[in-house]
């Protein structure tokens, strides 16, 4: 799963893609400069 | 109105409703398949400006991952007015996944920024309110039916936490 949005100014973004990537034991790998992606893996 | 009236033309009115969709069940099997999906179908693109405004919706990432996972559904959580959706409907035919459908989902109603930016074009203008209610759906199934991708592009208009009671390989013939 990737999305984008993994920002400051999108606290709740942070927030879930950080639940979601700790309850699926993903991996989460995230790139400010790319426009704030963020992607979770297993 | 008695009450008894009120009763029977409510009654004629879910007839006519059920008779509707019966008839556009019809025309999509009797030919085969519709002119446009049923989603789609009778929507007066006239009536709705395209418009493909939207953040990032042609990142490079998109076709790394294409490329890569080579994908059978795609689920997009939060579509805006379609561009990113669009844009895999491209990379789908770029990379021969005839089977590659993308199920959007989304309530088209907005997030909380575009509601509380008011003189940011692409924020609270871009919702169109028409009545006070967002009209970005229209705007969304503009876009698609102008770029030809009614078939791959299926909208799913709920919030995430209903749709993630359906299984990811959720198909359009069960939405």
């Amino acid at each position: 799963m990737f999305g984008d949005d993994y920002d400051d100014a999108f606290p709740g973004v942070i927030r879930a893609v950080d639940e979601f990537a700790a309850s699926t034991d993903g991996r989460l790998q995230t790139n400010r400069k790319a426009s704030n992606k963020w992607m979770v893996q297993r | 109105m008695p009450y008894s009236e009120r009763l029977q033309k409510n009654r004629l009115a879910k007839g006519n409703v059920i008779w509707t969709i019966a008839l556009l069940l019809a025309c999509t099997t009797s030919t085969g398949r519709a002119a446009e999906p049923l989603k789609y179908y009778g929507f007066d693109k006239a009536s709705h400006a395209t418009d493909l405004q939207g953040w990032g919706s042609t990142d490079p990432i998109f076709s790394v991952l294409f490329d890569k996972l080579r994908p059978k559904h795609v689920a997009e959580i939060g579509t805006w007015k379609g561009a990113s959706a669009l844009h895999m409907a491209y990379l789908a035919n770029q990379y021969g996944l005839e089977d590659c459908e993308i199920v959007c989902i989304d309530t088209w109603l907005g997030s909380i920024e575009h509601w509380f930016f008011r003189d940011r074009p692409d924020y609270f203008p871009s919702l169109k309110l028409r009545q006070g209610y967002p009209t970005l759906y229209m705007t969304f199934l503009a876009n698609v039916i102008e770029a030809g991708a009614t078939e791959r592009i299926v909208p799913f208009p709920v919030a995430s936490t209903a749709a993630a009671r359906f299984s990811p390989r959720t198909r359009s013939s069960s939405i």
